[in-house]
């Protein structure tokens, strides 16, 4: 592809760069597995970007590439080569450990999602990045009562599992 | 904490941005996929410049010798070998082009994939252990051969007791560690990928 694919490539990524994040932060285990699976998307969405047709929403695009390749990424041993924008995800400890409610509360979410199942993770994001359930079904595959009934069990869980970790942490 | 009222907290994590540009894309695309898609196909290279390299051992082996009986049976089994792996590695490729699809909705492609490393771990096993058993029977019937000269005749029983029992043990040992081996390599992933079809599919 000559330099016009690749910035229009990286115009793409660089709009919709906060689904890749959230995707590798929910992924990922510490920050080199959350780099490994960046770079595996951005390797994955860069091979389908060719054929990309926009008969999909964009963002619909991504979240279907970048979940597919979180849930088959099979990770055999850390990354020899740290590339040094990945510098981000280092930072995350650090926003992470900066005090506040706003940080102590999406701590205390992420720590929630990490308790999910594989598939729970993805539906649960999709639902807080406002999607429909229409489009959930067009990213995931699963009919939208199925959707439903899902969501109602992951938000009791969640209920669950906050509150849990709130009186675990007081 | 209700997962409604979370929804503004979620929009407002992650706003420090990679700043990826085309240089860190460039670097990004040199590295090699992690994909276990992309393993395999590593994995079918590697196997085929292995085969090219034992084939050209044998080739050369073979030529060194004098004209006999023998040298006509090692370059038909030579011939027979080759064609299988050819059609073995055909088969392993054009199933490992087939087996994904990202940017499908993520169920139809997991279970493509599944379906596809299911019928590839089989072409494996199957391949894995009559490969054994046809070299265990060409090894025994080419070293039987060479070592009677012109004097070949009927094994004796207790030949053919040591031959037998030798080949079972063979066969079962390489079936079980077959079916570890690739538990190992693919079982586990594949698993993974079906307990995440089977929630999908759950009401």
């Amino acid at each position: 592809m000559d330099s016009s694919g690749e910035k229009a490539f990286l115009e793409i990524i660089g709009k919709h760069e906060r689904i890749i994040h959230k995707i590798c932060h929910a992924y990922g285990s510490d920050a080199s597995a959350k780099q490994d699976l960046f770079q595996e998307i951005i390797l994955q969405l860069w091979k389908s970007f060719s054929s990309f047709r926009n008969e999909s929403k964009i963002s619909a695009w991504i979240y279907r590439i970048a979940l597919n390749t979180a849930f088959t990424h099979h990770r055999r041993s850390k990354s020899k080569v740290t590339l040094s924008f990945f510098s981000v995800f280092e930072d995350d400890k650090a926003e992470e450990s900066e005090g506040g409610d706003y940080q102590e509360n999406l701590t205390l979410l992420y720590a929630a999602i990490a308790k999910l199942s594989e598939l729970e993770k993805a539906i649960v994001m999709l639902y807080l990045d406002d999607k429909s359930y229409e489009e959930m079904q067009e990213v995931l595959g699963i009919n939208q009562g199925a959707l439903r009934v899902k969501m109602t069990r992951i938000k009791e869980k969640m209920r669950e599992i906050t509150k849990v970790s709130q009186h675990g942490t007081r | 904490m209700e997962l409604d009222n979370l929804k503004e907290l979620w929009n407002g994590s992650h706003k420090s941005t990679l700043n990826l540009n085309e240089e860190g894309l460039r670097q990004i695309l040199s590295q090699s996929s992690k994909s276990p898609i992309a393993l395999m196909k590593r994995n079918l290279l590697l196997e085929v410049i292995l085969m090219i390299l034992g084939y050209g051992f044998f080739n050369w082996l073979i030529s060194s010798e004098v004209d006999s009986i023998l040298l006509y049976l090692d370059k038909v089994m030579l011939v027979i070998v080759g064609i299988l792996f050819i059609l073995y590695a055909r088969i392993k490729y054009k199933h490992l082009n087939a087996m994904e699809c990202v940017s499908c909705e993520v169920k139809s492609n997991l279970t493509l994939q599944v379906k596809s490393l299911e019928k590839l771990v089989k072409l494996y096993f199957l391949a894995g252990n009559i490969s054994v058993i046809f070299v265990y029977l060409l090894g025994c019937t080419m070293g039987y051969l060479e070592a009677k000269g012109d004097m070949v005749s009927f094994p004796q029983p207790l030949e053919i007791l040591i031959f037998l029992s030798i080949g079972t043990v063979l066969a079962l040992g390489n079936y079980f560690l077959g079916r570890w081996y690739l538990f190992t390599l693919y079982g586990k992933h594949i698993n993974k990928l079906k307990t995440i079809i089977y929630e999908m599919d759950e009401n």
